[in-house]
């Protein structure tokens, strides 16, 4: 059985290859590997050099220095995380990769994921069937240096598109001793508004600066799900729940019975 | 019933949460909390300095409150020794964040990708979500362990003087630096050291009891044997309640 299966039992749910709409895809560059930014899911971590094909359920982040940024991955298209900053590929070939490297490191490569090699425009590139999954969590051979995608156009940057990613920011930078440093910016600037803590009488409901959502009495924390914009207003998604829709009124969170939620801790 | 006046009434949480509204529920989930539970004011007042962050365009950086109450208090006093005594170019850095105290716990709640352990100060960029943050952290210079005994001005002044340094420098490397350092300064000082820091309260000691800025201004205090070096003698208090303020 080859390593890569082994390796990504947890999150590829075994050795035969998920469909290609239950998946969505994440590859690191070298700057973005060199950065320390790693990838986190299902209890894995690491920076790998060649592409992860993980479920859309996993819960993705990347890690820089002890923070995380989760990512919700899409179906069929990749992550591509170059300099800290993630840009979205849609209509990636996941049965191509070129590679670079020492010769024969790239053909033991290929190897290792029963990979056909072909030079293209002085590129070699290997080709299998589901060779995103296969390469998923495979041990590179030392000489290999780079894969990068084939296919694929930048994804979407239509305004209102609640995911589509903020482009430009480079963020990876360096700083003195004690200055971690800064996390890839990689989100969607027009939820920032919507962030904050709402409440009604003793009900409270915080909406975090990560698509998340908790909400309690008093104290007592009793839910927790995502959110989202849906248009005007918002979209909640209950842990194990059907998500449903709330008006947002200025700084109020509103139902058609009444019950405001208003926001707190601004004077 | 009036459900808006009955959930504002109610003080039985299961009760409560059946009259509410349909996404009240499904949000809240169906669960029963403490009845006396009190609200957590200090996410509210983070998520609201949070917002206040997004809406200037400031990053968001946040004083971290330790677990350990010790811990707290030396920070307290280190931060009100910059924010008191620092330089205008010590201070001018602040002007491009908003500023708030908080402890990780809550910090995490607000951007679940913040950094672990207890820095000093967390540094969150504001303008997208989901938000990232790094943490800034230094180990301070600390007084001698009997400095509360000890009279020695000047060499309380050393101290305070490292520590501010210390911390300036940090500022200095984590922060953009100001175009007008002396407007960039006053601005710091009109919103910070003369008003709150969101999450604190500034307090004042010189060894005979605390005065709690807002809360207990005008208390009297029997005097001991202690004393606050000059430049500890106002200081952040992270502990005192919310509630309690007026």
């Amino acid at each position: 059985m080859r390593m890569w299966c082994l390796l990504g039992l947890s999150l590829a749910a075994g050795c035969t290859a998920p469909a290609s709409g239950s998946l969505g895809y994440m590859l690191l560059d070298r700057d973005t590997r060199a950065a320390g930014i790693e990838v986190a899911a299902g209890g894995w971590q690491g920076a790998p050099l060649l592409p992860l094909a993980l479920g859309l359920h996993e819960r993705v982040e990347l890690v820089v220095h002890g923070g995380r940024v989760p990512v919700a991955l899409r179906a069929g298209e990749l992550a591509w995380v170059r300099g800290g900053a993630i840009e979205w590929r849609a209509d990636v070939d996941p049965e191509r990769l070129a590679v670079s490297g020492a010769d024969q490191a790239v053909f033991d490569l290929a190897d290792a994921l029963g990979a056909e090699v072909a030079i293209d425009d002085g590129r070699m590139v290997l080709r299998a069937a589901d060779l995103y999954h296969r390469a998923s969590f495979l041990s590179v051979p030392d000489g290999v240096t780079e894969a990068l995608p084939i296919g694929g156009a930048r994804a979407h940057a239509a305004a209102g598109d609640d995911r589509a990613p903020a482009n430009g920011d480079r963020a990876l930078a360096t700083a003195g001793v004690g200055v971690g440093d800064v996390a890839p910016a990689t989100g969607t600037p027009e939820l920032t508004e919507l962030v904050g803590f709402y409440g009604t009488g003793d009900h409270w409901l915080l909406l975090d600066a990560a698509g998340g959502y908790s909400a309690g009495f008093g104290c007592d924390e009793n839910a927790r799900g995502t959110w989202r914009r849906d248009g005007d207003g918002l979209e909640l998604s209950p842990a194990g729940g059907t998500p449903f829709a709330v008006l947002v009124q200025g700084a109020t969170l509103h139902d058609p019975a009444g019950i405001d939620l208003v926001l707190r801790g601004e004077p | 019933m009036n459900r808006r006046r009955f959930l504002r009434a109610a003080s039985a949480t299961a009760l409560a949460l059946a009259a509410a509204p349909a996404w009240v529920r499904r949000a809240f989930g169906d669960a029963t909390c403490p009845p006396q539970a009190k609200n957590p004011r200090a996410l509210a007042t983070l998520a609201g300095a949070y917002r206040r962050a997004a809406r200037t365009g400031r990053a968001l950086l946040v004083l971290v409150i330790p677990e350990d109450t010790a811990a707290g208090w030396d920070r307290g006093a280190a931060f009100g020794e910059l924010l008191n005594h620092g330089t205008d170019e010590q201070l001018a850095p602040l002007a491009s964040v908003e500023v708030a105290a908080a402890s990780m716990r809550d910090v995490a709640r607000l951007v679940p990708g913040a950094p672990g352990g207890e820095p000093l100060l967390v540094l969150v960029d504001t303008r997208r979500v989901p938000a990232t943050a790094r943490a800034v952290d230094l180990a301070v210079p600390q007084y001698p362990e009997h400095r509360y005994r000890q009279w020695d001005p000047v060499a309380d002044d050393a101290i305070a003087d490292r520590r501010i340094d210390a911390l300036g420098d940090l500022l200095a490397r984590a922060l953009p630096p100001a175009a007008d350092v002396q407007t960039a300064a006053a601005e710091v000082r009109a919103r910070v050291v003369k008003q709150r820091v969101p999450g604190s309260h500034w307090a004042r000691s010189s060894g005979c009891g605390t005065i709690i800025e807002g809360v207990n201004d005008h208390s009297m205090f029997g005097c001991g044997m202690g004393h606050v070096p000059a430049k500890s003698q106002r200081f952040l208090d992270f502990y005192t309640q919310e509630a309690t303020s007026k």
